[in-house]
């Protein structure tokens, strides 16, 4: 009796540490028609991403539209056959555990039998689903900033050809990362009379983040900022209000955070209510969801970000009615970073018809050579032998992203600046920068 | 600074000392590891988000609500699963640890992963010795106290903390004198429950919610209490505050290394250990316990 209850525990607390520790299985997107005669059969693509976060479901929803639009339009041709697109979703769990993210993608490609790979975006896990992805030939469209995927790329060629990037990398946007310093810089100057701002950096232990850390003394000083500091929390922290005290007791006027996960809903939320009187700028990477004003309460205003805003701009012909459509379908705004996605179905639909064939190896030459038009701006690959292998080119004729700040609960845009000095690039809605009102009145009682 | 490494310190402590102190409670009373503690610390930070984002109740009602429902939680689960295997350590920690992950997943399936965000129960900040804390903060370590000086009053000053303390002290004696340790046993794990359910309502406005918000407080718990000397309450109190401030001297210290902040403190804890094995207060001698 004894003997049968322990087997009973050990049974249980097994099956519950392994409905614990799995990642969900793959779910299919709603199906295609089924092929009539005249059609192929399906293309199956795996959308793969941390499918419990908010992320994943936008990478899911970007990646749907674009599929549904191909589908709609006929399918992908290939061999004088079109052929519709069949959406596998993959949940990594990539945001807690690589490995499994890792199983999950060799899942979709033993047991699903996917064709393709897109989506995902936490660099660390990246790293190691690529492995598995170019062990089975598999193309594989990520985000994921960090370099080191570009990096396996250039070389090892033969073995990591089947990677590219959808959007931009770490490296090829530092520039754009710290836009903000100049622009706060200059307003410290104006409203506060301060000549050199003093700049805290606190960034996300985290490998994509390392240019940026790198980078941060030359664009600070560029600005003629002091950097007085740089902190660094980890990705899961639930609290930096011991950094940002340190922070404020160090005297900076401009903090300049680059934080993703958990910690930069937490950054936001402590700088406003333990009022540090420092302009919170950079790259919150919770900050462009529609979502955020409500889960912080309202804490996080004044707070400056890079791509995102309440309303969209119109990078192309493309942008507006792709953002009006998702609105409607999903009654949330699009997020532009992974609008990239959706692009990146339409590029990997075009090479396949222009490569007629699913071959991996006629892809890859297609992918190389894509010059696209999609709603994020002109996007183009680089070269396999440049330090950026596979990742998408940044500039005012290719693709940028926009700097915004919440004012009265609002994200708005706040650079390029409305005056075009940026390359002769500005958007309509694009307000001036504003300090927090709090930062104000601190640095004028001082 | 030193005003507000030793203010910030204090807030982190409290949080970690309402924790420890509470598992100590269940494992020098029932000898429980209960892994899943810092679970309940979660489920009632999502009970209060439920309770005052979604359903819009009153705030002093969502916490009462959040506190009573885990408790019931935590005493359910332990007559269920633990009761009858809480003589054996190793099958306890599987199950607590299985527990603690099926919360999670359970987490997970009814909100899943977006991160979610509690109200201040009082907004605003004040100036303490030239440091500014918001009013939220004050109450976790206001709240904690009054918690914590309420389980001490409980044990000191009534028979039955009485009756939980000799158990604690020596398990054989206190069944010859006619106390049921089963059901001291079930009122510990009720009190440690509700020390943990405190701790996550009143973190939860400073948290941000989510299904893995468990994970690191558990580590730090952990810390203090063997750093403090396992089953020592009052051991794991004080290691709970060392913790808390090793953190935040190493944030304002060491900014670069903010990201470690938790390692270092449990490298101190290594280094204890090797000094004195048994914790800083723990017991070399089973009388000696508590």
């Amino acid at each position: 009796m004894r003997k049968a209850f322990w087997m009973v525990v050990v049974v249980v607390s097994l099956v519950a540490l392994v409905f614990g520790c799995a990642p969900a299985p793959a779910e299919k997107a709603p199906a295609a028609e089924e092929p009539t005669p005249t059609q192929g059969e399906p293309i199956k693509i795996a959308i793969t991403g941390p499918m419990t976060h908010s992320s994943g479901e936008q990478i899911w929803w970007n990646c749907t539209i674009a599929a549904e639009e191909i589908n709609e339009a006929g399918g992908v041709s290939v061999g004088g056959v079109k052929r519709p697109l069949e959406l596998v979703k993959v949940d990594t769990n990539e945001l807690t555990s690589v490995p499994d993210a890792a199983l999950a993608i060799e899942r979709a490609i033993t047991v699903n039998k996917v064709d393709f790979i897109v989506g995902s975006w936490n660099t660390e896990p990246v790293l190691a689903m690529q492995d598995v992805a170019m062990d089975y030939k598999k193309i594989f469209i990520t985000e994921g900033a960090g370099t080191p995927m570009a990096d396996r790329v250039k070389e090892d060629y033969e073995r990591y050809k089947y990677w590219f990037r959808a959007y931009y990398s770490s490296k090829e946007a530092v520039p754009y990362y710290y836009c903000a310093i100049p622009q706060f810089a200059d307003l410290v100057r104006e409203e506060l009379g301060i000549e050199t701002p003093k700049v805290a950096v606190m960034m996300d232990k985290a490998e994509w983040v390392e240019p940026m850390v790198k980078a941060a003394d030359y664009f600070i000083t560029e600005a003629g900022c002091e950097n007085i500091g740089v902190w660094r929390p980890s990705t899961t922290a639930t609290d930096v209000s011991a950094e940002l005290l340190a922070i404020k007791d160090a005297g900076a006027q401009i903090i300049f955070h680059i934080m993703y996960g958990p910690s930069s809903m937490v950054v936001a939320k402590q700088w406003d209510e333990l009022q540090i009187p420092a302009a919170l700028v950079g790259c919150n990477g919770e900050a462009p969801y529609d979502t955020f004003m409500e889960s912080t309460h309202g804490l996080g205003n004044y707070l400056a970000t890079l791509a995102g805003s309440s309303e969209p701009v119109a990078v192309t012909e493309k942008t507006i009615p792709f953002f009006d459509k998702f609105t409607q379908k999903y009654g949330e705004k699009p997020q532009t970073v992974w609008c990239f996605f959706y692009d990146a179905i339409y590029r990997l639909a075009e090479a396949i018809e222009r490569a007629d064939t699913l071959d991996a190896d006629a892809l890859v030459v297609e992918l190389e050579k894509t010059d696209y038009i999609g709603v994020m701006g002109r996007e183009v690959w680089y070269g396999p032998e440049t330090d950026d292998a596979h990742g998408v080119r940044m500039g005012p004729e290719y693709v940028i992203t926009t700097g915004a700040q919440y004012q009265d609960g609002e994200l708005f845009i706040i650079w390029p600046p409305a005056d075009g000095s940026w390359h002769g690039v500005s958007f309509p809605g694009t307000v001036e920068a504003e300090l927090p009102p709090w930062m104000v009145e601190y640095w004028k009682g001082k | 600074m030193l005003q507000m490494i030793l203010l910030r310190g204090a807030m982190v402590g409290a949080v970690y000392a309402s924790l420890a102190v509470g598992f100590s409670l269940i494992f020098g009373v029932a000898r429980i590891v209960n892994l899943a503690h810092t679970a309940f610390f979660m489920l009632a930070a999502y009970m209060l988000f439920t309770a005052t984002s979604m359903l819009g109740l009153n705030t002093f009602l969502s916490i009462v609500i959040s506190i009573v429902l885990v408790t019931a939680v935590g005493v359910a689960c332990y007559k269920a699963f633990l009761e009858r295997i809480r003589e054996h350590e190793g099958a306890v920690i599987l199950m607590t640890v299985a527990l603690a992950l099926a919360f999670q997943e359970l987490m997970l399936l009814l909100f899943s992963g977006v991160y979610r965000g509690v109200a201040p129960f009082i907004a605003g900040n004040v100036d303490i010795i030239g440091v500014t804390i918001p009013i939220q903060q004050l109450l976790i370590v206001g709240i904690t106290a009054v918690c914590l000086l309420a389980v001490a009053a409980f044990l000191y000053w009534t028979n039955l903390g009485l009756a939980v303390r000799v158990t604690a002290q020596d398990k054989e004696v206190t069944n010859l004198m006619g106390i049921n340790g089963n059901k001291t046993a079930m009122i510990s794990m009720a009190l440690a429950v509700a020390l943990a359910a405190v701790a996550g309502a009143v973190v939860a406005p400073t948290y941000v919610v989510n299904p893995y918000m468990w994970a690191h407080p558990l580590v730090m718990m952990f810390a203090a209490v063997i750093l403090g000397g396992l089953g020592s309450m009052k051991g794991s109190f004080i290691a709970a505050f060392i913790l808390g401030y090793v953190e935040v001297l190493v944030v304002f210290l060491i900014p670069e290394g903010s990201f470690i902040k938790g390692a270092v403190a449990l490298a101190i804890v290594v280094v204890i250990l090797f000094l004195r094995p048994e914790g800083l207060f723990g017991v070399t001698f089973e009388e000696e316990r508590l």
